[in-house]
Protein backbone atom coordinates (compact mmCIF):
# COMPACT_ATOMS: atom_id res chain seq x y z
CA UNK A 1 0.00 0.00 0.00
CA UNK A 2 2.80 2.34 0.81
CA UNK A 3 4.88 1.42 -2.01
CA UNK A 4 2.13 1.65 -4.49
CA UNK A 5 1.33 5.57 -3.41
CA UNK A 6 5.19 6.43 -3.49
CA UNK A 7 5.27 4.86 -7.04
CA UNK A 8 2.60 7.26 -7.98
CA UNK A 9 3.61 10.27 -6.19
CA UNK A 10 7.12 9.85 -7.15
CA UNK A 11 6.07 9.42 -11.14
CA UNK A 12 3.94 12.31 -10.67
CA UNK A 13 6.45 14.37 -9.06
CA UNK A 14 9.82 13.34 -11.99
CA UNK A 15 13.17 15.09 -11.80
CA UNK A 16 16.68 13.54 -11.95
CA UNK A 17 17.74 10.70 -10.00
CA UNK A 18 19.06 12.19 -7.00
CA UNK A 19 16.42 14.49 -6.26
CA UNK A 20 13.98 11.40 -6.72
CA UNK A 21 15.98 9.46 -4.38
CA UNK A 22 15.48 12.84 -1.86
CA UNK A 23 11.57 13.37 -2.54
CA UNK A 24 10.70 9.49 -2.42
CA UNK A 25 12.88 9.68 1.58
CA UNK A 26 10.85 12.89 2.36
CA UNK A 27 7.69 11.54 0.77
CA UNK A 28 8.06 8.51 2.60
CA UNK A 29 8.71 9.92 5.77
CA UNK A 30 5.31 11.97 5.34
CA UNK A 31 3.35 8.83 4.75
CA UNK A 32 4.75 7.00 7.46
CA UNK A 33 3.93 9.83 9.64
CA UNK A 34 -0.02 10.02 8.34
CA UNK A 35 -0.05 6.03 8.49
CA UNK A 36 1.38 6.39 12.02
CA UNK A 37 -1.10 9.06 12.79
CA UNK A 38 -4.22 6.95 11.57
CA UNK A 39 -2.51 3.84 13.53
CA UNK A 40 -2.84 5.70 16.79
CA UNK A 41 -6.21 7.45 16.40
CA UNK A 42 -7.52 3.85 15.60
CA UNK A 43 -5.65 2.89 18.88
CA UNK A 44 -7.28 6.11 20.34
CA UNK A 45 -10.72 5.23 18.92
CA UNK A 46 -10.24 1.32 20.50
CA UNK A 47 -9.66 2.91 23.81
CA UNK A 48 -11.62 6.17 23.60
CA UNK A 49 -15.19 4.18 21.77
CA UNK A 50 -16.87 4.54 24.87
CA UNK A 51 -18.93 7.63 25.70
CA UNK A 52 -17.27 10.09 28.13
CA UNK A 53 -18.47 10.91 31.39
CA UNK A 54 -20.76 14.56 31.63
CA UNK A 55 -23.60 16.50 31.05
CA UNK A 56 -26.05 15.10 27.54
CA UNK A 57 -28.91 17.90 25.97
CA UNK A 58 -31.23 15.11 24.51
CA UNK A 59 -33.72 17.01 22.25
CA UNK A 60 -34.10 13.69 19.65
CA UNK A 61 -32.06 10.38 20.46
CA UNK A 62 -28.62 9.82 22.64
CA UNK A 63 -26.53 6.98 22.68
CA UNK A 64 -24.16 5.63 25.46
CA UNK A 65 -21.93 2.65 24.67
CA UNK A 66 -20.31 2.17 28.22
CA UNK A 67 -17.83 -1.59 28.53
CA UNK A 68 -20.75 -4.47 28.38
CA UNK A 69 -23.45 -1.73 28.43
CA UNK A 70 -25.59 0.24 25.86
CA UNK A 71 -28.01 2.96 26.72
CA UNK A 72 -30.26 4.45 23.98
CA UNK A 73 -32.57 7.56 25.01
CA UNK A 74 -34.84 8.55 22.01
CA UNK A 75 -38.00 10.90 21.98
CA UNK A 76 -41.17 9.30 21.65
CA UNK A 77 -44.37 10.21 20.66
CA UNK A 78 -46.09 12.81 22.68
CA UNK A 79 -42.81 14.20 23.98
CA UNK A 80 -42.69 11.12 25.83
CA UNK A 81 -38.32 10.07 25.98
CA UNK A 82 -38.01 6.41 26.19
CA UNK A 83 -34.80 5.00 27.74
CA UNK A 84 -33.42 1.58 27.24
CA UNK A 85 -30.19 -0.04 29.07
CA UNK A 86 -28.54 -3.17 27.75
CA UNK A 87 -25.80 -5.01 29.98
CA UNK A 88 -23.27 -7.38 29.57
CA UNK A 89 -26.10 -10.43 30.58
CA UNK A 90 -28.30 -9.60 27.98
CA UNK A 91 -30.40 -7.90 30.74
CA UNK A 92 -32.36 -4.85 29.67
CA UNK A 93 -34.18 -2.14 31.58
CA UNK A 94 -36.84 0.50 30.07
CA UNK A 95 -37.75 3.52 31.39
CA UNK A 96 -39.88 6.48 30.41
CA UNK A 97 -38.99 9.78 31.49
CA UNK A 98 -42.74 12.36 30.10
CA UNK A 99 -40.89 15.54 29.34
CA UNK A 100 -43.16 18.96 28.50
CA UNK A 101 -40.20 20.68 27.17
CA UNK A 102 -39.54 18.20 24.66
CA UNK A 103 -35.85 17.77 25.57
CA UNK A 104 -33.77 16.90 28.57
CA UNK A 105 -30.18 17.03 30.12
CA UNK A 106 -29.17 14.02 31.75
CA UNK A 107 -25.11 13.61 33.67
CA UNK A 108 -23.26 10.40 32.86
CA UNK A 109 -20.80 10.23 36.24
CA UNK A 110 -19.21 8.30 38.58
CA UNK A 111 -21.20 7.08 42.00
CA UNK A 112 -20.34 5.15 45.63
CA UNK A 113 -20.44 1.49 45.06
CA UNK A 114 -23.32 0.88 47.14
CA UNK A 115 -26.12 0.71 45.76
CA UNK A 116 -25.85 -2.81 43.30
CA UNK A 117 -27.12 -5.77 43.70
CA UNK A 118 -29.18 -3.65 46.59
CA UNK A 119 -27.90 -0.96 49.22
CA UNK A 120 -27.80 -3.23 52.66
CA UNK A 121 -24.75 -1.76 54.29
CA UNK A 122 -23.83 1.26 56.23
CA UNK A 123 -21.82 2.74 53.54
CA UNK A 124 -18.49 0.29 55.08
CA UNK A 125 -16.19 -0.73 51.58
CA UNK A 126 -14.04 -3.77 52.04
CA UNK A 127 -11.31 -2.99 49.63
CA UNK A 128 -9.37 -6.45 49.46
CA UNK A 129 -5.52 -5.46 48.56
CA UNK A 130 -4.45 -8.09 45.63
CA UNK A 131 -1.13 -7.83 47.33
CA UNK A 132 -0.72 -7.43 50.29
CA UNK A 133 1.47 -4.70 51.39
CA UNK A 134 4.20 -4.88 53.80
CA UNK A 135 4.91 -1.31 55.82
CA UNK A 136 8.24 -1.06 58.08
CA UNK A 137 7.85 0.34 61.65
CA UNK A 138 7.80 3.89 61.92
CA UNK A 139 7.82 4.58 58.44
CA UNK A 140 5.59 6.22 55.61
CA UNK A 141 4.75 5.45 52.31
CA UNK A 142 1.75 6.25 49.38
CA UNK A 143 0.31 4.19 47.02
CA UNK A 144 -2.45 3.99 44.19
CA UNK A 145 -4.90 1.59 44.02
CA UNK A 146 -8.31 0.94 42.39
CA UNK A 147 -11.52 2.09 43.84
CA UNK A 148 -14.94 0.67 42.72
CA UNK A 149 -17.63 2.82 41.22
CA UNK A 150 -20.86 2.40 39.97
CA UNK A 151 -22.05 4.56 37.28
CA UNK A 152 -25.01 6.87 37.62
CA UNK A 153 -27.12 8.65 35.01
CA UNK A 154 -28.90 11.72 36.61
CA UNK A 155 -31.61 13.94 35.50
CA UNK A 156 -31.01 17.51 35.41
CA UNK A 157 -34.03 19.36 36.53
CA UNK A 158 -34.94 22.65 35.38
CA UNK A 159 -33.55 24.54 38.55
CA UNK A 160 -30.21 22.24 37.87
CA UNK A 161 -31.00 19.91 40.70
CA UNK A 162 -30.18 16.65 40.18
CA UNK A 163 -32.03 13.18 40.45
CA UNK A 164 -30.45 9.74 40.30
CA UNK A 165 -32.19 8.16 37.16
CA UNK A 166 -30.53 4.88 37.03
CA UNK A 167 -27.49 3.02 38.16
CA UNK A 168 -25.26 0.02 36.95
CA UNK A 169 -21.87 -1.17 36.59
CA UNK A 170 -19.41 -1.91 33.95
CA UNK A 171 -18.36 -4.94 36.03
CA UNK A 172 -20.93 -6.75 38.38
CA UNK A 173 -18.25 -8.87 40.05
CA UNK A 174 -16.82 -5.60 41.97
CA UNK A 175 -20.80 -5.20 43.17
CA UNK A 176 -20.23 -7.69 45.91
CA UNK A 177 -20.75 -8.24 49.52
CA UNK A 178 -18.55 -9.27 52.88
CA UNK A 179 -17.92 -9.62 56.15
CA UNK A 180 -16.16 -7.90 58.30
CA UNK A 181 -15.32 -9.13 61.33
CA UNK A 182 -16.56 -12.08 62.74
CA UNK A 183 -20.43 -13.61 62.18
CA UNK A 184 -21.38 -12.17 65.84
CA UNK A 185 -20.51 -8.90 65.56
CA UNK A 186 -18.94 -8.48 62.11
CA UNK A 187 -19.87 -5.26 59.73
CA UNK A 188 -21.58 -6.01 56.17
CA UNK A 189 -19.58 -3.97 53.52
CA UNK A 190 -19.54 -4.02 50.32
CA UNK A 191 -16.24 -5.63 48.62
CA UNK A 192 -14.21 -5.59 45.99
CA UNK A 193 -10.55 -6.87 44.74
CA UNK A 194 -8.26 -4.27 43.87
CA UNK A 195 -4.74 -3.94 42.61
CA UNK A 196 -1.99 -1.60 43.17
CA UNK A 197 -1.83 0.99 40.43
CA UNK A 198 1.26 2.36 38.55
CA UNK A 199 1.45 6.12 37.78
CA UNK A 200 -0.50 5.74 33.97
CA UNK A 201 -2.58 3.03 34.79
CA UNK A 202 -6.22 3.63 34.47
CA UNK A 203 -9.16 1.09 34.19
CA UNK A 204 -12.28 3.04 33.23
CA UNK A 205 -15.81 3.06 34.14
CA UNK A 206 -15.13 0.36 36.19
CA UNK A 207 -12.42 1.51 39.17
CA UNK A 208 -11.15 5.12 40.25
CA UNK A 209 -8.02 5.89 41.17
CA UNK A 210 -7.60 6.43 45.24
CA UNK A 211 -4.23 7.43 46.71
CA UNK A 212 -3.56 5.82 50.25
CA UNK A 213 -0.89 7.76 52.63
CA UNK A 214 -0.22 4.81 54.91
CA UNK A 215 2.08 5.62 58.47
CA UNK A 216 3.28 2.90 60.61
CA UNK A 217 3.43 4.05 64.37
CA UNK A 218 4.42 0.30 65.34
CA UNK A 219 7.85 -0.29 66.29
CA UNK A 220 7.20 -3.51 63.68
CA UNK A 221 6.76 -3.99 60.42
CA UNK A 222 3.15 -4.96 59.42
CA UNK A 223 1.38 -6.66 56.38
CA UNK A 224 -1.56 -4.79 55.08
CA UNK A 225 -4.07 -6.82 53.30
CA UNK A 226 -7.78 -5.52 53.19
CA UNK A 227 -8.78 -1.80 53.79
CA UNK A 228 -12.22 -1.05 55.41
CA UNK A 229 -13.32 2.14 55.88
CA UNK A 230 -16.72 4.24 54.99
CA UNK A 231 -17.27 5.78 51.91
CA UNK A 232 -20.51 7.64 52.68
CA UNK A 233 -18.47 11.15 52.23
CA UNK A 234 -15.93 10.28 49.60
CA UNK A 235 -16.07 12.68 46.72
CA UNK A 236 -15.38 11.76 42.73
CA UNK A 237 -13.39 13.85 40.28
CA UNK A 238 -13.44 13.99 36.59
CA UNK A 239 -13.07 15.97 33.90
CA UNK A 240 -15.86 15.80 31.05
CA UNK A 241 -15.41 14.04 28.81
CA UNK A 242 -12.89 11.56 29.75
CA UNK A 243 -13.83 8.61 31.58
CA UNK A 244 -10.16 9.00 34.39
CA UNK A 245 -12.33 9.32 37.93
CA UNK A 246 -10.29 9.79 40.96
CA UNK A 247 -11.85 9.75 44.30
CA UNK A 248 -10.83 11.18 47.73
CA UNK A 249 -7.63 9.70 49.49
CA UNK A 250 -7.58 8.43 52.42
CA UNK A 251 -5.00 8.89 55.25
CA UNK A 252 -4.39 5.23 57.53
CA UNK A 253 -2.21 5.19 60.56
CA UNK A 254 -0.99 1.83 62.09
CA UNK A 255 -1.22 2.44 65.92
CA UNK A 256 -1.32 0.37 69.12
CA UNK A 257 -4.28 0.13 71.66
CA UNK A 258 -4.58 -2.13 74.47
CA UNK A 259 -1.47 -4.33 72.98
CA UNK A 260 -3.95 -4.78 69.88
CA UNK A 261 -2.57 -3.15 66.59
CA UNK A 262 -5.10 -0.71 64.80
CA UNK A 263 -5.55 1.10 61.83
CA UNK A 264 -7.20 4.11 61.49
CA UNK A 265 -8.73 5.34 58.44
CA UNK A 266 -9.39 8.87 57.69
CA UNK A 267 -10.25 10.30 54.58
CA UNK A 268 -8.59 13.48 52.93
CA UNK A 269 -9.71 15.58 50.03
CA UNK A 270 -8.18 14.64 46.71
CA UNK A 271 -5.06 16.32 46.59
CA UNK A 272 -4.76 17.33 42.63
CA UNK A 273 -7.90 18.55 42.33
CA UNK A 274 -7.83 21.26 39.57
CA UNK A 275 -10.55 23.74 38.03
CA UNK A 276 -11.28 21.41 35.23
CA UNK A 277 -12.16 18.70 37.60
CA UNK A 278 -15.96 18.42 37.82
CA UNK A 279 -16.98 16.99 41.38
CA UNK A 280 -19.28 14.38 42.14
CA UNK A 281 -20.25 15.02 45.60
CA UNK A 282 -22.77 13.82 48.68
CA UNK A 283 -24.28 15.73 50.97
CA UNK A 284 -22.58 13.82 54.14
CA UNK A 285 -19.25 15.22 55.34
CA UNK A 286 -18.42 12.53 57.89
CA UNK A 287 -14.94 13.42 58.36
CA UNK A 288 -14.36 11.05 61.24
CA UNK A 289 -11.69 8.48 62.17
CA UNK A 290 -12.86 5.07 61.40
CA UNK A 291 -10.91 2.57 63.11
CA UNK A 292 -10.49 -1.11 61.47
CA UNK A 293 -10.00 -3.14 65.08
CA UNK A 294 -11.18 -6.37 63.89
CA UNK A 295 -7.44 -7.30 61.98
CA UNK A 296 -6.24 -5.63 58.53
CA UNK A 297 -4.38 -8.66 57.01
CA UNK B 1 -88.74 19.17 83.98
CA UNK B 2 -85.26 18.46 82.51
CA UNK B 3 -83.63 18.81 85.36
CA UNK B 4 -85.96 16.64 87.38
CA UNK B 5 -84.82 14.12 84.90
CA UNK B 6 -81.48 14.64 84.93
CA UNK B 7 -81.28 14.47 88.80
CA UNK B 8 -83.19 10.83 88.43
CA UNK B 9 -81.06 8.35 90.60
CA UNK B 10 -80.15 5.11 88.55
CA UNK B 11 -78.88 3.80 91.41
CA UNK B 12 -78.09 4.86 94.65
CA UNK B 13 -75.49 7.97 94.29
CA UNK B 14 -75.18 7.73 90.81
CA UNK B 15 -77.69 10.21 88.71
CA UNK B 16 -78.03 10.88 85.16
CA UNK B 17 -76.44 14.19 85.48
CA UNK B 18 -73.15 12.67 87.22
CA UNK B 19 -73.39 10.29 83.89
CA UNK B 20 -73.67 13.26 81.69
CA UNK B 21 -70.77 15.04 83.24
CA UNK B 22 -68.43 11.89 83.59
CA UNK B 23 -69.18 10.96 80.19
CA UNK B 24 -68.03 14.84 78.94
CA UNK B 25 -65.01 14.11 80.87
CA UNK B 26 -64.52 11.07 79.07
CA UNK B 27 -64.70 12.62 76.10
CA UNK B 28 -62.33 15.08 76.66
CA UNK B 29 -59.73 12.73 77.63
CA UNK B 30 -60.33 10.92 74.64
CA UNK B 31 -59.73 14.19 72.69
CA UNK B 32 -56.50 14.99 75.03
CA UNK B 33 -55.27 11.15 74.30
CA UNK B 34 -55.59 12.08 71.01
CA UNK B 35 -53.57 15.02 70.62
CA UNK B 36 -51.18 14.30 72.76
CA UNK B 37 -50.64 10.71 70.83
CA UNK B 38 -50.64 13.26 67.80
CA UNK B 39 -47.75 15.70 69.32
CA UNK B 40 -45.64 12.41 69.94
CA UNK B 41 -46.20 11.09 66.73
CA UNK B 42 -44.92 14.14 65.42
CA UNK B 43 -41.70 15.65 67.59
CA UNK B 44 -40.52 12.02 69.38
CA UNK B 45 -41.89 8.82 67.18
CA UNK B 46 -39.58 9.82 64.04
CA UNK B 47 -36.34 9.20 65.99
CA UNK B 48 -37.31 5.76 68.14
CA UNK B 49 -37.91 2.18 67.04
CA UNK B 50 -41.41 0.84 65.50
CA UNK B 51 -42.09 -1.22 68.27
CA UNK B 52 -41.43 1.63 71.18
CA UNK B 53 -43.20 3.70 69.02
CA UNK B 54 -45.76 1.11 68.87
CA UNK B 55 -45.78 0.30 72.75
CA UNK B 56 -45.85 4.51 73.88
CA UNK B 57 -48.41 5.06 71.59
CA UNK B 58 -51.22 2.94 72.84
CA UNK B 59 -49.63 3.45 76.77
CA UNK B 60 -50.12 7.51 76.32
CA UNK B 61 -53.59 6.84 74.75
CA UNK B 62 -55.49 4.69 77.49
CA UNK B 63 -53.11 6.23 80.22
CA UNK B 64 -54.55 9.39 79.92
CA UNK B 65 -57.95 8.27 79.20
CA UNK B 66 -58.01 6.19 82.36
CA UNK B 67 -56.65 9.20 84.47
CA UNK B 68 -59.57 11.29 82.63
CA UNK B 69 -62.03 8.45 83.86
CA UNK B 70 -60.96 8.27 87.74
CA UNK B 71 -60.95 12.19 87.67
CA UNK B 72 -64.24 12.14 86.44
CA UNK B 73 -65.86 9.59 89.02
CA UNK B 74 -64.21 11.61 91.87
CA UNK B 75 -65.30 14.58 90.43
CA UNK B 76 -68.88 13.28 90.76
CA UNK B 77 -68.47 11.73 93.91
CA UNK B 78 -69.04 7.59 92.45
CA UNK B 79 -67.14 5.32 95.05
CA UNK B 80 -63.73 4.28 93.11
CA UNK B 81 -62.93 2.27 95.90
CA UNK B 82 -66.13 0.22 96.11
CA UNK B 83 -65.97 -0.27 92.67
CA UNK B 84 -62.32 -1.31 92.71
CA UNK B 85 -63.11 -3.80 95.33
CA UNK B 86 -66.27 -5.22 93.08
CA UNK B 87 -63.93 -4.71 90.40
CA UNK B 88 -60.85 -7.33 92.62
CA UNK B 89 -63.61 -9.76 93.08
CA UNK B 90 -65.16 -9.70 89.40
CA UNK B 91 -61.20 -9.68 88.44
CA UNK B 92 -60.58 -13.07 90.33
CA UNK B 93 -63.88 -14.80 88.88
CA UNK B 94 -62.66 -13.55 85.56
CA UNK B 95 -59.54 -14.46 86.30
CA UNK B 96 -60.36 -17.88 86.48
CA UNK B 97 -62.80 -18.29 83.74
CA UNK B 98 -60.41 -16.03 81.13
CA UNK B 99 -56.84 -17.48 82.36
CA UNK B 100 -55.33 -17.77 79.63
CA UNK B 101 -56.73 -14.36 78.20
CA UNK B 102 -55.03 -12.51 81.08
CA UNK B 103 -51.89 -15.19 80.47
CA UNK B 104 -51.40 -14.14 76.58
CA UNK B 105 -52.27 -10.29 77.77
CA UNK B 106 -49.15 -10.52 80.73
CA UNK B 107 -47.27 -12.60 77.86
CA UNK B 108 -47.76 -9.89 75.44
CA UNK B 109 -46.41 -7.25 78.23
CA UNK B 110 -43.37 -9.24 79.24
CA UNK B 111 -42.68 -9.68 75.41
CA UNK B 112 -42.52 -5.72 74.90
CA UNK B 113 -40.28 -5.20 78.06
CA UNK B 114 -37.95 -8.19 76.96
CA UNK B 115 -38.07 -7.78 73.25
CA UNK B 116 -36.61 -11.41 72.69
CA UNK B 117 -37.70 -10.13 68.60
CA UNK B 118 -38.49 -6.81 67.16
CA UNK B 119 -41.39 -6.00 65.04
CA UNK B 120 -40.40 -6.25 61.41
CA UNK B 121 -37.67 -8.90 62.33
CA UNK B 122 -37.45 -12.57 60.94
CA UNK B 123 -37.99 -14.83 63.42
CA UNK B 124 -39.08 -18.63 63.39
CA UNK B 125 -41.10 -20.03 66.38
CA UNK B 126 -39.95 -23.27 66.99
CA UNK B 127 -42.43 -25.03 68.57
CA UNK B 128 -44.75 -24.16 66.46
CA UNK B 129 -42.83 -24.34 63.45
CA UNK B 130 -43.71 -20.84 61.81
CA UNK B 131 -41.06 -18.93 60.39
CA UNK B 132 -41.64 -15.48 58.99
CA UNK B 133 -41.27 -11.70 59.60
CA UNK B 134 -42.94 -10.70 62.89
CA UNK B 135 -45.05 -7.56 62.04
CA UNK B 136 -47.64 -7.03 65.09
CA UNK B 137 -47.24 -7.62 68.92
CA UNK B 138 -50.79 -7.47 70.61
CA UNK B 139 -52.80 -7.28 73.55
CA UNK B 140 -53.57 -10.90 73.65
CA UNK B 141 -51.60 -12.11 70.36
CA UNK B 142 -48.34 -11.85 67.90
CA UNK B 143 -48.96 -11.97 64.11
CA UNK B 144 -45.98 -13.15 61.46
CA UNK B 145 -46.52 -12.89 58.07
CA UNK B 146 -44.45 -16.22 56.75
CA UNK B 147 -42.86 -16.43 53.47
CA UNK B 148 -45.71 -17.08 51.90
CA UNK B 149 -47.95 -14.32 52.30
CA UNK B 150 -50.23 -15.75 55.23
CA UNK B 151 -50.58 -14.49 58.34
CA UNK B 152 -50.33 -16.26 61.20
CA UNK B 153 -51.80 -15.00 64.65
CA UNK B 154 -49.89 -16.50 67.49
CA UNK B 155 -51.07 -16.23 71.76
CA UNK B 156 -48.74 -14.05 73.04
CA UNK B 157 -48.51 -16.75 75.73
CA UNK B 158 -47.45 -19.40 73.12
CA UNK B 159 -45.03 -17.19 71.47
CA UNK B 160 -43.23 -15.94 74.64
CA UNK B 161 -43.07 -19.80 76.48
CA UNK B 162 -41.59 -21.31 72.75
CA UNK B 163 -38.06 -20.97 72.03
CA UNK B 164 -37.58 -18.28 69.22
CA UNK B 165 -34.72 -18.44 66.54
CA UNK B 166 -34.04 -15.28 65.20
CA UNK B 167 -31.60 -14.21 62.78
CA UNK B 168 -31.47 -10.35 64.02
CA UNK B 169 -28.17 -10.50 65.97
CA UNK B 170 -25.71 -10.20 63.07
CA UNK B 171 -25.65 -9.25 59.49
CA UNK B 172 -25.27 -12.14 57.98
CA UNK B 173 -26.37 -16.02 57.93
CA UNK B 174 -25.14 -19.01 56.53
CA UNK B 175 -26.97 -21.50 54.23
CA UNK B 176 -25.80 -24.87 52.77
CA UNK B 177 -26.61 -27.34 50.26
CA UNK B 178 -25.21 -30.77 49.69
CA UNK B 179 -24.52 -31.94 46.23
CA UNK B 180 -22.61 -35.56 44.94
CA UNK B 181 -20.37 -35.58 42.37
CA UNK B 182 -19.31 -39.46 41.05
CA UNK B 183 -16.53 -40.96 42.38
CA UNK B 184 -14.69 -41.05 39.32
CA UNK B 185 -14.42 -37.12 39.78
CA UNK B 186 -11.62 -35.04 40.70
CA UNK B 187 -13.27 -33.39 43.87
CA UNK B 188 -10.72 -30.49 43.85
CA UNK B 189 -11.43 -29.41 40.56
CA UNK B 190 -15.27 -30.16 41.24
CA UNK B 191 -15.31 -27.73 44.22
CA UNK B 192 -12.77 -25.04 42.22
CA UNK B 193 -15.46 -25.07 39.59
CA UNK B 194 -18.42 -24.85 42.40
CA UNK B 195 -16.20 -22.24 44.14
CA UNK B 196 -15.99 -19.92 40.84
CA UNK B 197 -19.52 -20.35 39.43
CA UNK B 198 -21.01 -19.19 42.99
CA UNK B 199 -18.41 -16.21 42.93
CA UNK B 200 -19.57 -15.33 39.87
CA UNK B 201 -23.44 -16.22 40.03
CA UNK B 202 -24.74 -16.24 43.50
CA UNK B 203 -24.50 -12.44 43.82
CA UNK B 204 -25.52 -11.87 47.45
CA UNK B 205 -22.73 -15.00 48.22
CA UNK B 206 -20.14 -12.86 50.83
CA UNK B 207 -16.86 -13.06 48.85
CA UNK B 208 -15.24 -12.99 52.63
CA UNK B 209 -15.90 -15.28 54.20
CA UNK B 210 -15.94 -17.12 51.44
CA UNK B 211 -17.48 -19.94 50.35
CA UNK B 212 -17.09 -23.37 52.55
CA UNK B 213 -17.02 -26.85 51.21
CA UNK B 214 -16.73 -30.34 52.87
CA UNK B 215 -16.72 -34.33 52.12
CA UNK B 216 -19.54 -34.72 54.02
CA UNK B 217 -19.74 -38.54 53.40
CA UNK B 218 -18.59 -41.07 50.83
CA UNK B 219 -22.34 -42.02 50.03
CA UNK B 220 -23.72 -45.33 47.82
CA UNK B 221 -23.48 -43.55 44.74
CA UNK B 222 -21.21 -40.12 44.72
CA UNK B 223 -18.98 -38.49 46.89
CA UNK B 224 -20.97 -35.68 48.52
CA UNK B 225 -20.01 -32.37 49.85
CA UNK B 226 -21.60 -29.82 51.46
CA UNK B 227 -21.72 -25.83 50.58
CA UNK B 228 -21.53 -23.51 52.74
CA UNK B 229 -22.20 -19.97 51.90
CA UNK B 230 -22.40 -16.66 54.13
CA UNK B 231 -25.05 -13.97 52.68
CA UNK B 232 -26.81 -10.96 53.94
CA UNK B 233 -29.37 -12.26 56.56
CA UNK B 234 -32.31 -11.05 54.65
CA UNK B 235 -31.35 -12.41 51.38
CA UNK B 236 -32.31 -16.49 51.89
CA UNK B 237 -34.97 -16.29 49.60
CA UNK B 238 -32.69 -14.56 46.98
CA UNK B 239 -29.80 -17.22 47.56
CA UNK B 240 -31.26 -20.25 48.23
CA UNK B 241 -33.16 -20.85 44.99
CA UNK B 242 -30.42 -19.90 42.76
CA UNK B 243 -27.72 -21.96 44.71
CA UNK B 244 -28.24 -25.23 43.09
CA UNK B 245 -29.08 -24.30 40.04
CA UNK B 246 -25.81 -22.58 39.84
CA UNK B 247 -24.31 -25.46 41.12
CA UNK B 248 -25.79 -27.83 38.53
CA UNK B 249 -24.97 -25.85 35.61
CA UNK B 250 -21.88 -25.47 36.62
CA UNK B 251 -20.81 -29.30 37.30
CA UNK B 252 -22.38 -29.56 33.92
CA UNK B 253 -20.39 -26.99 32.18
CA UNK B 254 -17.57 -28.56 33.52
CA UNK B 255 -18.44 -31.97 32.55
CA UNK B 256 -18.49 -33.44 36.20
CA UNK B 257 -20.69 -36.30 36.88
CA UNK B 258 -23.55 -35.49 39.19
CA UNK B 259 -24.63 -39.53 39.63
CA UNK B 260 -27.94 -40.79 40.63
CA UNK B 261 -28.69 -44.09 42.59
CA UNK B 262 -28.21 -47.40 39.89
CA UNK B 263 -29.37 -50.53 40.47
CA UNK B 264 -27.54 -53.48 38.00
CA UNK B 265 -29.29 -56.86 37.99
CA UNK B 266 -27.69 -60.11 36.17
CA UNK B 267 -29.78 -62.25 35.09
CA UNK B 268 -28.78 -65.57 35.97
CA UNK B 269 -28.18 -68.29 33.08
CA UNK B 270 -30.74 -71.30 32.85
CA UNK B 271 -27.05 -73.52 32.63
CA UNK B 272 -25.64 -72.18 35.97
Amino acid sequence: MNLCSNYFIIKWNGGCPFQLWNNYLSINIVINCINSLIVSSKINMEKNDYSGFGQYDISEKLELRLPKTEINIEIKEGNRFSYYRKNSEDQEIRKSIPQSSGKIKIELCPILPMNLPAKKTNDLIFLRLAESIFVEKKSTTSILIQFPMEIGIYIINQDETKDLFDCFTCEPMHSRFALYGTPEKGNLCMYSKVKLLEKNDVDPYVFARMKVDISNNLDEGKLIGKLVFPIGSHNFYYSEGSSEVHVDDIEVTLKQESKISLIDIKRKGYVNKGAGLKLVSYLTTDDSIYTMDKGFN
Amino acid sequence: MVFEILDTQIIEGISIWSLLVTGIIVFAGVIVAKIVRMIFKKKFAPNLPVDTVKTFDKLIYYGIIIIFLLAATASQGIDVGALVVGAGFLGIVIGFAAQSVVSNMISGVFMLIEKPVRQGENVEVVDVNVIGRLIEINTFSSKIQQFDGTVVRIPNEKMFTSNLRTFSLSEVRRSEVSVGIGYGENVDNAIKTIKNAIEKNVVYSLMEPAPEFWISELGDNSVNILVRVWHPRDDLAEVMPNLLKVIKNALDDAGIEIPFPQRVVWKGSSNE
